[in-house]
């Protein structure tokens, strides 16, 4: 069970990646105010304008 | 000769040598041996009657061997000398052919007589030695085990002049693709025979099933315990030889069925209480029953510590006898091996295209024995053991004076155990088995497969994520204020930004041991959202104590997630330290900027198990290591631990 759940987590990290890759998202995001609201870590809450 | 009608000597039944090659006849009215020459009948005297040993051939049954069709026409029966018999069949080839077909706990081996080449010569008995090499007729033995056999009893028409009781010294030789031959020492030169083990199938005989196999219930006072009357429960009557009475814990005699009481057993000590029971039943993984039979308490004394484990004899009928070894609460399921298939390379050894190393060289003794048994177990009966591990797998040998065995355990998980039993709360293992398997290769193995998918996805994402373009590349000046508090704003001219690409801003200013901090906005001109971000520049030097430093940089760079497409204006306020004076501002906007965060986020999330499990492989080596008398290179070792650099690969 656990090594299904380890694959399902190793295979949803690089689908992850694979996806802000395509779509351009920045986990060390320095915006404030973006309206994606995809995860950061520099910058501060991602809200709307 | 031919075929001959007569009377028997002895009983003057009339009696029939139907084969041309039969030299005995055993007559079915007196049970005489009568011999034939040219001239006359001789009776060698009676033979016992055969014990019944539930063997699925039987005389008159037919088979074919290398597509050669024969007949089972005679069978002798031979006690070891250790106890047991064995069952020889007599096959009668179409083509004049004799072999035997040899029956020994659950095993057949069919063998023809091998002539000797001029010059070749057979070992003699005393000097035979057990693990010897030896061959005959360009084929290679090495020598199994060296005895005496007694004939115990023979039916039908036999090729040989049998004499009843008659013993006499064999050596049985094992070779590679179960290449098998015996040389019997009942004559000079001694008879070598030389086949294959093979199996009914192999003999076209593989509906020959045993007789369905009942227990021998032993309640009456003449079968009873001989010491204190008690009931005892035969399950293998034909094939034991020993048994303890479950009442007053006798070891007895059970030769051909008759119980004789040998002497009292210790009481085994509560740390030797078997899990489990005697009699109890197991599927294991070839979905073949096997019954416990008998159960024995051995022990190895190492640097004065006497260290027990239990093993279980386990016994199928059309599978013959196999073992379970319980230690330190671990199992293992125990199988013969041809031990020809065994080479030597230093003090490892090589099975099956594996390398095993070498783990503990010790003498074993038989401490306690419960159940019964087709050898005579005695208490003190002593062998050197050797095991070779390669999870999870142990391969062993046994060696006495006579007899060498090989035998192969796998490691079974308790799970394993308790599902083949049917049974629950077996005792949990606490430290490492010699041949336990890791179990977190999975994560290394899979961990590795998942970075390298990572890096391949990364790649062919490098025309998504790694090529830049810069849309803006401005220069503003920022006109003085009275006070440093006060902040001044510009306006850059609208540049177009495209969806799905990350942001960079690079903001440069000549700042020399001062600062100034810009409050960037993006403002998007069709609907006036706003991404802000802050890039504080500072740059200070100077020499202290005869050194010069300096910190900071005239620029800085930011980044963020991609923005909706549009056309942008940037509103930079900027508050500087030096603010009476003009500042010029560079501002540089660009997209699809390689950064590598996400990817190394990726990476070391990916990396985390694999890892943690790379260190409990070499913790989980090192506990089981420092157990063994060898280090993992095979050499001796005082402490055994030095699997930091072992090479031990798992299945």
């Amino acid at each position: 069970m656990f090594k299904k759940l380890y694959l399902i987590f190793g295979i949803g990290v690089i689908f992850f990646y694979s996806t802000s890759a395509w779509f351009g998202w920045e986990l060390a995001n320095d915006g404030k105010n973006s309206r994606l609201g995809v995860p950061f870590i520099g910058g501060g809450f991602r809200g709307g304008k | 000769m031919s075929v001959l009608q007569a009377n028997c000597p002895s009983c003057a039944a009339q009696i029939e040598f139907t084969k041309g090659s039969t030299i005995v006849l055993v007559c079915p009215f007196c049970r005489s041996a009568v011999s034939r020459s040219d001239r006359k009948l001789e009776d060698l005297g009676k033979v016992a009657e055969i014990l019944d040993s539930q063997s699925p051939l039987k005389i008159g049954l037919k088979g074919e061997y290398f597509g050669q069709r024969f007949e089972l026409t005679g069978r002798a029966q031979l006690q070891h000398s250790l106890g047991g018999f064995w069952d020889e069949w007599y096959a009668n080839f179409g083509n004049g052919w004799v072999g035997w077909l040899a029956e020994a706990q659950g095993k057949f081996y069919m063998t023809f007589y091998q002539p000797l080449s001029p010059g070749e010569q057979v070992p003699d008995f005393d000097y035979l030695q057990v693990g010897q090499a030896i061959s005959f007729a360009n084929n290679a033995f090495v020598v199994a085990e060296k005895s005496v056999a007694t004939s115990l009893g023979a039916d039908g028409e036999i090729p040989y002049k049998l004499v009843p009781n008659e013993r006499n010294s064999f050596a049985d030789l094992q070779g590679k693709d179960n290449a098998f031959g015996t040389i019997d020492y009942s004559s000079n030169p001694p008879f070598v025979f030389v086949g294959k083990e093979v199996t009914l199938a192999d003999l076209g005989m593989a509906n020959a099933r045993p007789a369905e196999r009942k227990a021998a219930s032993v309640a009456t006072e003449g079968l009873g315990c001989p010491n204190c009357g008690g009931p005892i429960n035969l399950q293998v009557p034909d094939k034991s030889e020993r048994v303890t009475c479950p009442n007053c814990d006798s070891l007895l005699d059970c030769t051909q069925g008759k119980l004789a009481w040998l002497k009292s057993l210790q009481p085994s000590p509560d740390e030797h209480k078997f899990d489990l029971n005697i009699g109890a039943e197991g599927t294991f993984a070839d979905g073949k029953k096997m019954k416990i039979l008998g159960a024995v308490v051995r022990s190895v004394t190492v640097e004065e510590i006497k260290y027990f484990w239990h093993e279980y004899l386990l016994y199928n009928p059309s599978v013959g006898f196999r073992w379970l070894v319980h230690s330190d609460n671990h199992w293992n399921f125990v199988e013969p091996v041809n031990l020809a298939e065994v080479t030597s390379s230093g003090t490892n050894v090589s099975f099956s295209g594996k390398t095993y190393k070498i783990f503990q060289d010790a003498s074993a003794v038989v401490e306690y024995v419960k159940g019964e048994f087709y050898w005579r177990v005695e208490a003190g009966e002593t062998v050197r053991s050797i095991d070779y591990v390669k999870a999870p797998l142990m391969l062993s040998t046994e060696i006495t004076g006579s007899e060498i065995n090989w035998s192969i355990g796998k490691y079974t998980t308790l799970a394993d155990i308790e599902k083949a039993f049917g049974i629950s709360d077996l005792p949990k293992p606490w430290n490492v088995a010699p041949n336990q398997p890791f179990g977190g290769w999975f994560y290394v193995k899979y961990g590795f497969a998942m970075l390298g998918i990572l890096l391949i996805v990364s790649l062919f994402m490098i025309p998504f994520t790694g090529i830049g373009s810069t849309v803006l590349n401005e220069s503003v000046t920022l006109q003085p204020v009275v006070a440093p508090a006060v902040s001044q704003i510009a306006f850059s001219k609208p540049f177009d930004i495209k969806a799905n690409r990350n942001v960079q801003i690079t903001a440069s200013a000549p700042v020399n041991n001062s600062f100034i901090e810009l409050d960037i906005d993006l403002i998007n001109d069709k609907n006036d959202e706003v991404e802000s971000v802050t890039i504080p520049i500072e740059f200070y030097s100077g020499v202290d104590e005869g050194e010069s430093w300096s910190e900071g940089g005239t620029s800085k760079d930011v980044a963020m997630s991609s923005l909706p497409a549009g056309k942008y204006t940037l509103r930079i306020e900027g508050t500087w330290q030096n603010s009476q004076q003009p500042i010029p501002v560079t501002v540089k906007v660009e997209q699809g900027i390689t950064r590598g965060f996400n990817f190394c986020c990726a990476f070391i999330i990916l990396l985390l198990l694999p890892i943690v499990n790379l260190i409990r492989y070499w913790l989980f080596e090192s506990s089981k290591w420092s157990e063994s008398m060898f280090s993992t290179s095979g050499s001796s070792s005082e402490s055994g631990d030095d699997s930091d650099d072992s090479d031990y690969s798992e299945e």
